[in-house]
């Protein structure tokens, strides 16, 4: 149902602004040869029927072709998700290093320099536009100082990526065991991953803490340290296991949103994954390519909230009954 | 355990004070408490809502509200004094000496573990293997507490229990630290008329049974009286009158304890009623007897002078201007 509706108001959209044929043909082109590329194309049909051949298409799983290659959308996709994922991966690495801990000693002190912390950077975080940060990081640490590599990708020149496992460059290259072409698939991450890690990570801290305060002031907390538990012991079997629903439902939903939401980020740092060939299709009015994203990206938003709702049955017993 | 106290008292408050701060300023909910407990003995806490019941129990553990803290008087268990005990004396003290009883029993369970996880870990983190195994333990104070089938108790969740089995399994899980002292905070508030009497006479039977003291509140005199040998009778953060159960209920000195007898008629269990006035706001600490607005025994020295406390022997006390043998 919601796939459904994404993809009528992305085919909507997408058909609404501009027309793929000058890609296709060039500017240079006679009346004649624009009339007969849009027959054929189909661009001439009614738009239901235009539609209709797009969804019948796509029920069987073909998302078309891009009108500029010809290379086959799910083709293109299949082989740039991996370098969205594993971004995404890192950076949602790079958002839970910071929002878990802090969000925690917040709720514990609420006033203490900790909580402050995190507040500080939550604050940066959702003030700060993503390719503005990351054109700041490669400014700094790059340009002024070089520690990591050029923004050019994903590898640097003269390395060929690892066998394809994962499509994880990271984990490819150590599964091939190759673990300098693993830490030079590190260094590219690094900045990206932080830039999106920031700023996409704000609201897990807000959370983590909001999520662990409430649990800390219920009465069940109270009442296992009235039974003499230590507290080390209450915060691993009743703090973090009730506070943990909220905290995983979010980190879901910001990895689902990140992977149709990297674009900018990708765009700065050349990240050849999905959001970069995005943008590419949309350039040209490539409505194959573009509704191919927009489709894909939902179908893992709807899949990732399908295995969160497994967890959080297998997690708590309430939500069984 | 050490060297009990010369007068044998298992617990002693003398003038506790709390103070919470809160955004609209502070409130004192305990004004010098005075409360013994001996070894063995049940003792009942009676007193409207805001009278500082459940505040003095959680007082006794060390148990707080955020903002809040002890700022007065002394707390001693068996002569060791509470309030000096570092975090892992407190963490030994609370449970094995003194466990609580809580008032909403559902919301005291942690939802996510199962009751046997519960009582096993209660049991786990207070006694050591010579206890005997803990699920057996379990199983045998379920049984104790009249559950037809404790293990299937055992295996549910805090969710799939009724109020009258979550308050028994509360039970269960303050029975499993074994302790000396049980504090029970209006633990029959939210069951029925029948489940109230049947889980009373449970919780009494089982810490006599143990041998272990009980101090019991509550804001209903008839269920205070059920299980108490001695009743205090609370009002504006302070015990005001303390005797035995024939004392108070029989020829009660402080004229609040009166009122409160009125209220309830112990024979016929008619619908109570009320106090005229208001109860006092525990934003002002009162110098003053606290009462004295709502009194129909007061007298010129009551808006003049502190309250004085008349101590017959040590089972019975009383803060009022009127003394005892003047009703």
């Amino acid at each position: 149902m919601v796939l459904f509706s994404v993809v009528v108001l992305s085919f909507a959209v997408t058909r609404s602004t501009g027309t793929p044929l000058y890609a296709a043909l060039g500017i240079q082109v006679s009346e004649e040869m624009i009339e007969a590329r849009a027959e054929m194309m189909g661009l001439n049909d009614p738009i239901h029927v235009q539609f209709t051949t797009y969804a019948a298409a796509l029920l069987r799983g073909d998302l078309g072709a891009s009108r500029r290659t010809f290379v086959p959308v799910a083709e293109d996709i299949a082989r740039k998700l991996p370098a969205t994922a594993e971004l995404v991966f890192f950076s949602m690495v790079v958002g839970s290093i910071w929002t878990i801990p802090l969000g925690v000693r917040a709720a514990m002190r609420p006033n203490g320099p900790i909580g402050k912390l995190g507040e500080g950077i939550s604050q940066f975080g959702v003030t700060v536009p993503a390719f503005w940060l990351g054109l700041l990081l490669i400014f700094l640490l790059y340009f002024l100082w070089p520690v990591f590599p050029a923004p050019l990708g994903r590898l640097g020149r003269g390395f060929d990526p690892p066998a394809m496992v994962t499509g994880f460059y990271t984990v490819d290259a150590l599964l091939a065991g190759n673990p300098a072409l693993a830490w030079e698939a590190l260094r590219h991450l690094i900045l990206p991953a932080v830039t999106l890690g920031v700023t996409s990570s704000p609201p897990m801290f807000r959370v983590t803490r909001a999520a662990v305060s409430e649990v800390l002031a219920s009465p069940y907390v109270e009442a296992a340290h009235s039974y003499g538990l230590s507290r080390r012991k209450v915060m691993i079997r009743d703090v973090f296991r009730n506070a943990s629903p909220p905290v995983l439902n979010l980190a879901a939903m910001t990895f689902g949103y990140l992977i149709g939401g990297a674009v900018l980020v990708e765009v700065v740092f050349s990240w050849p994954g999905i959001g970069s060939y995005a943008v590419w299709g949309m350039e040209f009015s490539d409505y194959d390519v573009v509704l191919g994203v927009v489709i894909v990206s939902a179908a893992i938003y709807v899949l990732l909230y399908f295995i969160v709702d497994l967890l959080q049955y297998a997690m708590d017993p309430r939500v069984r009954n | 355990m050490t060297a009990a106290p010369a007068n044998g008292a298992l617990l002693t408050l003398s003038e506790i004070e709390v103070t919470i701060h809160t955004a609209t300023g502070p409130v004192h909910p305990l004004q010098g408490v005075d409360l013994e407990v001996y070894p063995g003995e049940t003792v009942g806490l009676v007193g409207e809502s805001g009278s500082g019941k459940t505040m003095t129990l959680r007082s006794i553990l060390r148990l707080m509200p955020p903002g809040g803290a002890v700022t007065g008087g002394a707390i001693e268990w068996e002569g060791r004094p509470v309030l000096d005990m570092d975090p892992d004396e407190l963490q030994s003290y609370r449970g094995a000496d003194v466990a609580m009883i809580y008032q909403n029993p559902v919301s005291a369970l942690d939802p996510m573990l199962k009751v046997k996880r519960q009582i096993v870990d209660a049991f786990e983190a207070n006694r050591n293997e010579a206890d005997g195994d803990p699920e057996e333990f379990a199983r045998s104070t379920l049984r104790d507490l009249e559950f037809g089938d404790p293990e299937a108790v055992l295996r549910r969740y805090p969710h799939q229990l009724s109020g009258g089995m979550a308050q028994r399994v509360n039970i269960a899980l303050a029975l499993a630290c074994g302790p000396a002292l049980i504090l029970a905070d209006e633990p029959t508030t939210g069951l029925d008329m029948t489940t109230q009497i049947r889980v009373l006479d449970l919780l009494e039977r089982q810490v006599s049974a143990r041998n272990a003291a009980l101090l019991f509140i509550s804001h209903d005199l008839r269920a205070v009286a059920r299980v108490s040998r001695r009743i205090g009778i609370m009002y504006a953060g302070r015990v005001v009158e303390f005797g035995t159960r024939e004392r108070i209920l029989n020829e009660p000195s402080h004229p609040y304890t009166r009122a409160l007898l009125e209220c309830v008629d112990l024979r016929t269990g008619e619908r109570p009623r009320s106090i005229p006035g208001l109860v006092p706001k525990m934003t002002e600490v009162y110098e003053l007897c606290a009462f004295r607005d709502r009194c129909v025994s007061r007298m010129e020295v009551c808006d003049r002078e502190p309250l004085p406390r008349c101590e017959p022997d040590e089972r019975n006390m009383l803060l009022c201007h009127l003394g005892y043998g003047n009703g």
